[in-house]
């Protein structure tokens, strides 16, 4: 055996893991090699030094606290990253008779865009029911209350509060943007007197979700993106099973099955929205 | 259920104090085994944090097929592995100074007092050499070496760590172990025998 081939089996002899003819034959070339023998020496004086390595090194005290830092700022970061996806642009302002509107959290950016916003859609509240129109691509609410009211915006993947809005006056009408790619769903409540809507937005790009199984919650979700076009829902129980096979051009059709065997129907408003409600 | 999987499905349900409690576990081990590759304690304690973020962003996504320990190994790797890749990248930093050796750091943790002054300074500058020769090797045959020699991992557990078939391990780990002695070459007198 010689030095080249017997390199392959330092670290076997080295662990007692070569078989009993290789072992011979190596051992015969430590033996009668003394390059074998003075470079495998060299070889064992490197594996036990690297052991020797295995001592304890000395913790930094702070590395607790670092780590702390490092994952709190990682948490903090992603919701911020995220919380944009969600965010519905609620902009309140006043029309018609004036208005308060007081507006929390991130709605409170937006104050001093009041009045600048498009008037698409703005011009009336026809009824005391909150109203969600869609035209020319935005979405609006609409709702009047004559008593004091708190509408909050939830993300129903997650339950998270993207916009509550102390309405204390008359009417508010709010466009509802969603920024993230895919459409959403949020939750529309009302404080008092009104029900609550489920609202699916459609995302910044098109997503086709032709086929699918899951919630009404979930086909609400594939229609938006199938369709472009924002669906509502008066229905609390969004979290039933059904499946969807969108092999339609129009959504209220597409969708008229699978909604009749939950006992529901849908019905185009203006714009091409979706108003689903029971039967 | 062992304690581990009972924090990290805790973890796992957002219970941060569970979290909290695996990485004061896990923390010191860790740090051990980023600072023996680094031989760097800043750059040591940024891989550990990296690590428990990456940890804490994939542990939904943790089934246990492998110990929590073990897991943790590899992403430690994997976060020593992109450090210096982002080094590499950023071209600013010369592979001396990668090698960034804490003379007194090196000589506070070696030395053995049971030894006499010789013997101390010819350990340590064994030692040193080593650790000098390991940081020159590439990321993936120093991880390999120290995970075995230095942190007495197994050949399955490196294994699991490293995603690689028991037979490629050892099969690496021996051109490892010969790489490190070529690099040692020029420091052959410190390790000759008699």
């Amino acid at each position: 055996m010689n030095l080249n081939r017997a390199r392959d089996f330092y670290s076997a002899y080295y662990e007692g893991s070569l078989d009993q003819g290789l072992r011979q034959a190596f051992e015969h070339a430590l033996s009668n090699e003394s390059e074998v023998s003075a470079e495998y020496g060299q070889f064992v004086r490197i594996m036990d030094e690297l052991r020797r390595l295995d001592r304890p090194v000395e913790v930094p005290s702070d590395l607790h606290l670092k780590i702390r830092e490092r994952v709190d700022a990682h948490i903090n970061s992603k919701s911020r990253k995220t919380s944009p996806s969600w965010l519905f642009a609620w902009k309140p302002f006043t029309y018609g008779v004036v208005a308060t509107a007081a507006i929390i959290g991130v709605v409170a950016s937006f104050s001093s865009n009041r009045g600048s916003i498009g008037t698409a859609g703005l011009i009336d509240v026809p009824t005391s029911d909150p109203v969600i129109e869609f035209n020319d691509g935005t979405t609006v609410l609409k709702f009047q209350s004559a008593a004091p009211n708190t509408v909050s915006v939830t993300r129903v993947e997650d339950g998270s509060i993207i916009a509550t809005v102390q309405a204390g006056g008359k009417r508010i009408a709010s466009p509802l943007t969603n920024s993230s790619e895919g459409a959403e769903l949020v939750r529309i409540g009302f404080s008092s007197n009104f029900r609550p809507l489920y609202l699916a937005v459609p995302g910044t790009k098109a997503k086709a979700q032709p086929e699918g199984k899951g919630t009404l919650a979930d086909m609400m979700v594939a229609m938006a993106d199938q369709y472009r076009v924002p669906i509502v829902c008066e229905s609390t129980d969004v979290l039933q099973p059904t499946e969807w096979n969108f092999d339609q051009a129009d959504a209220v059709q597409a969708s008229s099955d699978e909604l009749g065997s939950l006992g529901m129907k849908a019905a185009a408003h203006n714009g091409g929205l979706v108003w689903i409600s029971s039967k | 259920m062992t304690d581990d999987a009972l924090l990290i499905e805790l973890s796992q349900k957002g219970d941060r104090n569970a979290f909290d409690t695996l990485i004061r576990k896990y923390e010191a081990r860790a740090y051990q085994y980023a600072y023996r590759l680094t031989s760097n304690q800043d750059e040591a304690s940024d891989i550990v944090a990296d690590a428990f973020v990456r940890v804490y962003s994939a542990l939904k996504n943790f089934r246990g097929q492998s110990a929590f320990g073990t897991w943790l190994y590899r992403i430690l790797t994997n976060c020593y592995l992109d450090l210096r890749k982002k080094e590499r990248n950023r071209r600013h930093e010369s592979l001396e100074a990668t090698m960034n050796i804490d003379g007194s750091d090196v000589q506070r943790q070696f030395a053995d007092e049971s030894d006499g002054p010789e013997e101390i300074i010819e350990r340590t500058a064994r030692e040193t050499a080593v650790q000098e020769a390991l940081g020159k090797m590439p990321e993936y045959q120093q991880a390999m070496l120290v995970m075995y020699h230095v942190e007495n991992l197994t050949y399955e557990e490196i294994s699991e760590a490293l995603d690689l078939p028991i037979g490629t391990v050892k099969s690496r780990l021996n051109r490892a172990r010969l790489a490190l002695r070529d690099l040692l070459t020029s420091n052959v007198e410190l390790f000759t025998l008699g």
